[in-house]
């Protein structure tokens, strides 16, 4: 069930009125948790089970994100309740170890097996090309990620385990960031769950245009574009050079639209229920830099990686080689985070490769400050970010998820990456080339795009009174109609 | 009063949705569609020089030749120049609506409208997707409650085998609403903003083109065949009878009456040769003083069930078509 889905309109209606009629905190929550287990469900089981057809494979998956919560909810305690730090952080370590567990057995067990059938094959020893055949969980990165914050916010003593069940349940399964984040930090969720939600307090204008421009970014914009960039990946070699500057572009328009549109649609679901979830995306294609565009792109993950990965593993403490060695072990876990393809892992290397010669660059520059702080410097470092961005999405975008790893993923994302760099100066005989056209379109996303960057739209639509917000929605809604695609591509993040 | 802002905002909004997307629908140009927006761009801009018009399914699309009928005619003393409107698949209210598209834009008046004897086409979700998503043109408010009001007096045994009642109610619906709020047509409707003539009109015809598609001789297939015999076969056994269809396939007949006669035409309803047992005819209680050239009898016609005339089980091929509308020509000047 996706967010731009009629049935998931339907979905929310039946949901949201429910919840509001509801007098009880607890009865809301119920209903709440309730709502997320068949909004999970629906990922794996259709309707077909109601007319005698059998279980898909998945039909035990919610089984499995009930007992992660139960698991999490007695290891809270086990934590809370023990004053011995090495019985602490045994029940923690169970915690890491069952969770992690079952992230590496869904989706890393095929890769491990594959490369190391590779490996063997490689060293002239006889290897059996089987490999397993797992289906990934949706939601699987996002869930676990979320229960293990859970335990180490309680073992660091940040906060206090949840003694009751359903607010953990809840916290861990919310439906609205249960398949694609934001990764919602137990400090910042839970609380909300203590006290009954007030309509009052809901911004609902708020919460309804962000729904409306996340719509707009996934359904009109990502799915647009998507099948430019589909044609173009399935075969790069077929294509001129400048085809590959427009597919990867319209790439990195792609993934931002899909993923930052699922996060606004999330973030107004839960707005419209009285929740506040965490801020994910921050204009990243903006960013100056590297260190910066990881402090506005996918921020729930980054910081995830920071406060629980990067920190643990010394942070910024000690010489500066230790400090480097954490962060490119941060990224490159990063990479591989998004799945299991060497690939993956190239586009974390390159990243942390960026934010190791950015500090150094900083140290190295310190005293240009004030040219630093210049808008043509500020451009150009803007420029060269994005630049560097969109090499790395080659790598992102050049493994077919759908199929097993192959060496067919690295020879696209080479050979698009010398289409983007300018050095495929000739193209085969009879080469396609994606329509010159697309390149204004891009244009044009990005300008509005930054007007928005410079908060042209933020509030002019919140004057007036309730009847023209209400006609000026519906308006804007007939609108955004035409421009959807009729058929909906699934979010790209639900296959992390 | 503390549920009226809410209620008020709802009305407000869907009031802004819906009319934005009226005058979007008003904007918008009718879609590309196969053989439908050519016929209707040509008639738009030609219509007023034929004076006879064909519609119905690929059985008027394939069967009747206007250029062969217009010289029968000729011949006889009573010209005409005809076009024929027939569209493969089309039933009603399909048909309904391109007849009032077709004649929207006329000057002059019609001489003749010859309309298939066809009911309404019930479609299940598997044989839309399977075959044309056509509805997305004409499934207007009209047509909609002509398909509603069809579907809920369907007897249970006219109900699809894979489907039901309520289940192609929300299809239907489903379409209807994706029709009237513009589902996707943005591009079609910045491609209209630019280009000055849409693509069907950019096709060429020759300045007498007059609509008909026929296919060459050439030997049936076994399997279509087999179809075919085991369809003699039933009806030898069991002669078609004449059959009334439902109330609501009654009133979109007397409909196209009421159009054609607006345009200061006669209607004739004919029914094609087919092998099928029952065969849909005009309730003569309503349509008695209407003509109606039956063909439907391999008694009366056995050159129009003879396979090598066939193209398919339920097609004539060229020699077919030229042989039915010279036979059609014959039995209409018998009219007059």
């Amino acid at each position: 069930m996706l967010f731009v889905e009629l049935r998931f309109f339907l979905f929310f209606l039946l949901i949201f009125g429910v919840y509001w009629t509801l007098r009880s905190n607890t009865a809301r929550k119920v209903w709440i948790l309730i709502c997320s287990y068949v909004f999970y469900s629906a990922f794996f089981i259709g309707v077909g089970v109601f007319s005698g057809q059998p279980l898909p494979p998945g039909w035990w998956f919610p089984f499995m994100l009930l007992a992660s919560t139960a698991m999490d909810y007695v290891v809270g305690l086990k934590v809370q309740d023990s004053d011995e730090t090495r019985v602490r952080k045994a029940w923690m370590l169970v915690s890491l170890t069952i969770n992690i567990g079952v992230l590496v057995y869904f989706k890393y067990m095929g890769f491990f097996l594959e490369s190391a059938v590779d490996f063997t094959h490689w060293i002239g020893l006889p290897a059996s090309p089987s490999t397993l055949k797992i289906i990934l969980p949706v939601g699987i990165s996002f869930y676990t990620f979320q229960s293990m914050s859970y335990t180490i916010e309680v073992y660091r003593r940040h906060r206090a385990a949840e003694r009751n069940l359903l607010n953990l349940a809840t916290f861990i399964s919310f439906f609205p960031q249960l398949v694609a984040g934001p990764i919602v930090r137990a400090n910042d969720f839970l609380p909300q769950l203590q006290s009954k939600r007030s309509w009052a307090d809901v911004d609902v204008r708020g919460a309804l245009v962000l729904f409306l421009v996340g719509f707009v970014k996934k359904a009109c914009i990502s799915d647009s574009v998507a099948p430019f960039v589909d044609q173009y990946f399935a075969n790069p070699h077929g294509y001129t050079g400048l085809s590959a500057i427009i597919a990867v572009l319209l790439y990195a328009v792609q993934i931002y639209c899909d993923f930052s549109g699922y996060t606004d649609m999330a973030i107004a679901v839960a707005r419209l229920l009285g929740y506040e979830l965490t801020k994910n995306f921050d204009f990243p294609y903006f960013a100056a830099s590297s260190t910066e565009f990881w402090r506005r792109w996918h921020i729930s993950l980054s910081t995830w990686l920071r406060d629980y990965l990067y920190i643990s593993l010394g942070g910024n403490r000690g010489a500066k080689a230790f400090v480097y060695r954490n962060l490119m072990l941060t990224m490159i876990l990063g990479g591989l985070w998004h799945g299991a393809r060497w690939t993956f892992v190239i586009w974390g290397t390159l990243h942390g490769l960026a934010l190791v010669l950015h500090r150094e660059w900083d140290r190295l520059t310190s005293q240009w400050k004030s040219l630093r702080q210049t808008l043509a410097w500020r451009i150009f470092a803007t420029l060269l970010t994005f630049y560097f961005v969109c090499v790395c999405w080659i790598f992102f975008r050049a493994a077919d998820l759908s199929k097993p790893m192959t060496g067919a993923d690295f020879e696209r994302a080479f050979h698009t990456l010398r289409g983007f760099l300018g050095l495929k100066l000739h193209s085969p005989h009879k080469a396609k080339s994606l329509d010159i056209r697309l390149l204004y379109v891009f244009a044009g996303l990005a300008f509005i795009h930054w007007l928005n960057f410079r908060r042209v739209f933020s509030t002019w639509w919140r004057k007036g009174p309730d009847a023209i917000f209400a006609l000026g929605l519906g308006a804007a809604v007939a609108v955004v109609i035409l421009f959807i695609p009729v058929t909906y591509a699934p979010f790209i993040y639900f296959q992390f | 009063m503390r549920y009226l802002n809410p209620i008020l905002c709802v009305l407000l909004f869907l009031a802004g949705l819906t009319g934005t997307a009226l005058l979007i629908n008003h904007r918008l140009p009718l879609p590309e569609i196969l053989s439908i927006t050519e016929k209707l761009h040509w008639l738009k801009k030609h219509g007023d020089q034929y004076d006879t018009l064909f519609i119905g399914s690929s059985r008027t699309n394939r069967h009747i030749r206007a250029d062969l009928f217009d010289q029968y005619m000729v011949a006889a003393g009573h010209p005409t120049h005809s076009f024929n409107l027939g569209v493969n698949a089309m039933r009603p209210p399909e048909d309904n609506f391109i007849l009032e598209a077709a004649l929207a834009h006329r000057q002059k008046p019609l001489k003749y409208v010859i309309v298939e004897s066809n009911q309404i086409r019930l479609d299940s979700e598997a044989d839309l997707d399977a075959t044309t998503e056509r509805k997305a043109y004409w499934l207007d408010p009209k047509r909609y409650l002509v398909i509603m009001r069809r579907l809920l007096e369907m007897t249970p045994s006219e109900v699809p085998s894979k489907s039901s009642r309520w289940g192609m109610i929300l299809y239907d619906t489903r379409r209807f609403v994706n029709r009237e709020l513009n589902l996707g047509r943005g591009l079609e409707l910045v491609n209209a903003h630019y280009e000055k003539s849409p693509k069907s009109l950019k096709k060429k015809f020759s300045a007498d083109w007059q609509g008909w598609e026929y296919q060459r001789q050439q030997p049936i297939k076994a399997s279509e065949l087999k179809i075919f015999n085991a369809r003699m076969t039933d009806l030898a056994q069991t002669p078609s009878v004449a059959y009334l269809g439902s109330p609501e396939d009654q009133r979109q007949l007397l409909e196209k009456r009421r159009l054609i006669e607006s345009h200061g035409a006669r209607m004739i309803v004919y029914l094609p040769p087919l092998a099928h047992r029952q065969r849909f005819t005009p309730d003569p209680k309503t349509m008695g003083d209407v003509p109606v050239l039956n063909f439907w009898d391999p008694k009366l016609y056995p050159e129009f069930y003879d396979p090598k005339l066939l193209a398919d089980s339920g097609h004539f091929n060229d020699v077919g078509a030229e042989l039915f509308t010279k036979e059609f020509a014959r039995q209409f000047l018998e009219l007059k």
